[in-house]
This record gives C-alpha cells, structure tokens and sequence, in this order.
C-alpha cells in the first residue's frame, strides 16, 4: 500500500467517523431530561440519569445504591423510576424494563419484550405494571417481569398512563386517548384528542386532563372519554397538568403559567416563568414550585404572585425535569450538569444538598 | 450561525416537504436529498468539468513528453507543470473548491435530517424550538413525524427478522454498501496509461482501495445508525450517479465484469 493510499484511507475513515459523530449524540447515545421519584415512607429519592438509577436518602442526598453498578454497553435511565411494591420499575432507552430491589439496588427481573426504548414512566395498577413504550405498545407486565397483555397504538408512546385502581389511562403520541381494564386490557374506550400527549395526565374527581403538543389543554370525562372542555395552551406544553382544590396548573413551553379553572376550563390567571419550561408545577403547602431551562427555581401562591426566585448556583446544565417535594424539601435533577446532577432546596429557596455521582 | 443559517433553513424546507408531500419523513428525506443535490448541481458540474481536464492532461501526449523530459527532476517537473496548467488554462484546485462549498451543505443537510427525526422528548422540544414562528407549513398536529417509511421505522437501525434465520438482516447497510460501491465504480475513470517510467498508475489504485473500503464504512455506518439516514445515503448515491449521467462522465464499462471477462478470453484466444 502507497503511502499517498494510504493517507486516503485515513481521510476517509476520518469523514465516515465524523458523520458518525453528528449522528451519534442524537440516535445512538440519544440522551433527554432525567426522571427522579420520591418514596416519602422510606426516605428515598430514585433517579434515573445516564447509565444508571441512583437511590439517593432524600434527607441529605446520600447514596444508598446505584444499578448497574457498572455501566451496561448503549443502556440509559432517563424516564422516572415508579414505586411498585418493594421493586423500583426503571425502563431504559434501549428496550427494556427494569426491576431493581428497593432495599439493596439488585436486579429482580427484566423485562426485554420490547422492541424500542421506554421514555414514560410506568405506572402501577393491580399488581401490573404499565410501561408505555416507544415501539407503538403499551406493555402490561406483572409483578415477576411476564407479560400479561399488551396494547397496541398507532405512534409512539411518551406519556405515562395513570389509573384509579381498576382502568387504565394512557394518553399517546398519536393523538389518542386509552382506557382499558387495568387487569385484562379490555378497552374501555379510545378518543382522539387532535394532539400528540408527550406528558402524563392528571386525575382528580372523576375527570382526566392531559395538555397536548396540540397546544391545548383538554378535560375528558374518565367513564366515558367525553371530552368536557378543551382551552388554549398558548404554546406546546410539555409538562404534566397539576391539579389542586380545583385548581387546575398548566406550563407551556414558553414558561407561560396558565391556570385554569377545572370546571370549565376558563382562565383564572397567568404568570411568566422567564425561561422555557418542561417541568410541570411541584405543589406544596403555601403554593408551588416551578423551574425553568435557565436554571431558575420560582415559588408562586395559589393567585400566582411570586413568593421567591433563587438561581441554581451551577455552571451548565438546566432545570428540565419536574421537582420533588419531600420532607420541606425541593429536589430538583439538573440535565447535563458537569458538576451537580441533583440539588435540593428547602421551602424558603436555599441550598441544602447536592448529589455529584463518582465515577 | 451554523444552526440560523444552515440547520434552521434546512429543518423548515424539511417540513414544508413533510407537510405538503405525503406527509411521511421518508418522503421528505427522499425529495429533500435530490433538492439540495439540485442546488448544488452548478457547483458538481464545474467539479466534473475541472476533473475531467485533470485526466485528459495525464494522456495528453504533450504532458508524457514533459514527464519524459525531466524525469528524475522533481523541482523542474513542477515548475513545467504548473506552466502547462497556465497554458491549458487548468486550475488544479478548481476541482476541489466545489467539492469544499458542498460540505458545509450536505454536512447541514445531514444534521438537519437528525434534527427532525427527533427520537426523544429533548430533541422534539429542541425540533419545536426550531420551526420558524408563525409558520403556515408547521401544524402543531402533525407531530409527531410519521417515521414509517416501507419496512422501516427512519428512527431505527434497520434489521429486518426472518423466521427460518437466527440473526436478523440489515438490508439497508447492504442496500448503502450496493449503491456506495457502484458510484465509486461508476465514476472512476479507467486507468490511465501507464507512466513514462512505467511505473503502475497510483491514482488507479488508490481508486480502487476507496471503491472497496468506503462502500464497506458506509454500509457500516447505515447498520448501526438511524434507517433514515441510511435512506439518505442511498438517494445521496444515486442523485451522485445521476449528476455524473447528465455529465456524460459515467463509466459504464467499469461495473461491465461480464465485457471485461469476454475481452480477456478473445484476448487469450488470439
């Protein structure tokens, strides 16, 4: 081989490496906004960020455990890890559900039937796990890691289901709307909501609201999926619905904080965030908690006045994930943060604790 | 600059293609690829016109005489080449120069395919972010992306499952591998005569290592990335193959084994 051949090679090599490393951050590392879920009772917080889901005591942020203890080849957590019975229900962004012992971090079962990776929550219902995934199904897996049914949609699945003990909702990124029995996936009923639902729906008093890429905020009746009332969002809203005393907290994309009246739908007030939001409103005793992409932790009343706003005293990263509050504290995941991947404030805007996993 | 000028642009034609041509992302990336190859049609003529000379000066008789002369004279060979550039009015980079304006498109091209094919919520919140407001082409309903395309999910490696199989098939790396190694065969030119030192020609065979190894990088790259980018490479290929058609710089003969095969044997014959 010539030297001048060679050379060739190695450019070309160099050019297919590049193309593959456009396309590396966005396909085959693809990478999104952690997920964090609190057990209150344990005084636990579980995180999924990265290679891993970390179990952190949410009195001062302390590891308990991380799974896998060693990073697995193309496997992430980003979708929030659910409570279910001793177990710690985490999908992956490859294709599988994971069951991790809540005392210890060990792996119980997994479940790879999938065929694409689970960004929703799962949700828990009657001894059954809903995980919604990506691959145009919503698995239903019992509490050994089987599968007991599943159902099919026409699109992806980013939405977390939620259900009231016997039927299940799962809102779908092809515009639908699903109830079936939570212990045989007979449908109950379907209904196109004209918008994709990226975020999980809230459930309050009979009455299920979901906000939509649509840029609409929609409440159905849960025994039949009439739709009651449908309000403007403004902007996409990727953020969960909160709902409160008949309060009904809605973000959009923009920071827009809309809240609405649950009856009717009609606007009670707005107020501005200052930055972009997809995180929904966190409640808490004298009102509730928002952050924003730029880092900005904002603590409203019920009218919407601005109680506090404390910056996050980290170089990168932003707030993108929805905060727990728990034991008067905030805790929020930063998304790709060089330092901090979580920090926690009391209810007056401090600095508490911080987690930095090691590597 | 990059993402205002390039990715942005790029993503709202991307959509405008989405929205009024079928309303499938294969279609876009299909109909999008050929676009942009259209634009760039001016810039690969001038390409192909300047490679062209480049080869015609290596069999014009003048040049062998040249090369004749001053072999063993390096520094003179230069100095008499780029005298005979002059004369013949060549420019020797005037082939490359297209070729680097091209890149930063075809590489935004590329990008901006990624970008919308977003595959997890940060990057549809990022693709929604990009969409230029008040868009009459954008429908908030739309989202998100039909990403069906024939057998393939675009968001997906491709591998298709066989039941009498134990592994499963990638038929787009092939299909990228196939159409990569036809367009470089494609548009090699043949060998050139031997050199006056009669020395084997290293252009022809550093030609022939590429058309072997990059066909098989590309087919790789299209086996574990997105199918839509394998769709892509595949229609980048031939809109290449197509482009150099319209020129009349094809070399059909080159992909021709079965002529080759029967040259030989009559050869042998006599």
């Amino acid at each position: 081989m010539t030297k001048k051949t060679f050379i060739l090679i190695i450019l070309a090599v160099l050019a297919v490496m590049l193309l593959s490393s456009c396309a590396g951050n966005a396909l085959a590392a693809a990478t999104s906004w952690p997920g964090i879920t609190a057990d209150p009772d344990a005084g636990i917080a579980y995180l999924s960020a990265g290679p891993h889901v970390f179990a952190l005591t949410t009195k001062n942020g302390t590891l308990v455990w991380r799974y896998p203890e060693t990073p697995a080849r193309n496997v992430t957590f980003y979708a929030a890890p659910t409570v279910a019975d001793g177990l710690i229900i985490a999908g992956d962004y490859r294709k599988s559900v994971h069951a991790i012992d809540a005392l210890d971090g060990r792996e119980a079962w997994i479940f790879a039937d999938a065929r694409d990776r689970f960004i929703a929550s799962a949700a828990f219902a009657s001894d059954t796990i809903i995980a919604p995934s990506a691959d145009f199904n919503i698995y239903a897996i019992n509490m050994n890691g089987n599968l007991n049914y599943k159902i099919e949609t026409n699109q992806i699945n980013w939405a977390s289901a939620v259900t009231d003990g016997s039927t299940v909702y799962a809102p779908s990124m092809d515009h639908n709307v699903y109830a079936f029995d939570a212990n045989s996936g007979n449908e109950r009923w379907v209904t196109n909501v004209g918008g994709a639902v990226a975020a999980a729906p809230a459930l309050d008093n009979g009455v299920f609201y979901i906000a939509t890429l649509g840029q609409e905020v929609i409440a159905l009746n849960t025994s039949d999926g009439s739709i009651r009332w449908r309000a403007d969002a403004e902007d996409y809203v990727w953020s969960a619905p909160s709902v409160k005393d008949g309060l009904l907290l809605v973000i959009n994309a923009s920071g827009t904080i809309l809240a609405l009246d649950t009856e009717n739908g009609s606007q009670l007030w707005t107020a501005t965030s200052g930055g972009n939001v997809t995180a929904s409103a966190a409640f808490y005793e004298d009102g509730f908690i928002v952050v924003t992409h730029n880092l900005d932790i904002i603590a409203l009343d019920f009218d919407g006045a601005k109680i506090w706003t404390r910056s996050a005293n980290i170089s990168a990263g932003s707030f993108t994930s929805t905060p727990v509050i728990v034991d008067d504290l905030i805790i929020i995941p930063v998304t790709q943060s060089a330092d901090k991947w979580v920090i926690a404030y009391d209810l007056n805007g401090n600095e508490v604790w911080s987690f930095t996993p090691e590597n | 600059m990059w993402e205002t000028f390039i990715i942005q642009p790029f993503i709202n034609v991307l959509l405008l293609i989405y929205q009024y041509l079928g309303q499938n992302f294969g279609i876009a990336i299909i109909l999008f690829t050929i676009l942009i190859r259209l634009v760039t049609y001016p810039l690969t003529a001038k390409q192909i016109k300047s490679s062209r000379a480049m080869q015609d000066m290596n069999s014009d008789p003048e040049w062998i005489k040249i090369q004749e002369k001053y072999k063993g004279e390096r520094e003179k060979l230069a100095q008499e080449q780029m005298r005979f550039y002059q004369e013949k009015g060549i420019s020797p980079f005037s082939s490359c120069l297209p070729t680097l304006m091209q890149f930063p498109l075809i590489l935004g091209l590329y990008q901006s395919i990624i970008r919308t094919m977003a595959q997890t919520p940060m990057q549809m919140f990022e693709l929604t972010r990009l969409v230029y407001p008040g868009s009459f082409w954008f429908k908030t309903d739309l989202l998100p992306l039909n990403s069906r395309f024939l057998w393939m999910n675009l968001g997906q490696p491709d591998l298709i499952n066989v039941n009498f199989l134990p592994f499963a098939i990638p038929i787009m790396a092939v299909v990228v591998a196939g159409t990569s190694y036809l367009q470089s065969r494609l548009m090699t030119p043949p060998a050139s005569q031997p050199s006056a030192s009669g020395a084997p020609d290293q252009s022809a065979q550093m030609s022939k290592m590429m058309s072997i190894y990059m066909p098989l990088l590309m087919g790789y790259l299209a086996y574990t990335l997105a199918s839509g980018l394998a769709l892509y490479f595949v229609i980048s290929n031939i809109a290449g193959i197509a482009q150099y058609a319209i020129m009349g710089n094809v070399h059909w003969e080159n992909i021709m084994f079965w002529k080759k095969r029967t040259d030989t044997a009559e050869k042998s014959k006599k």
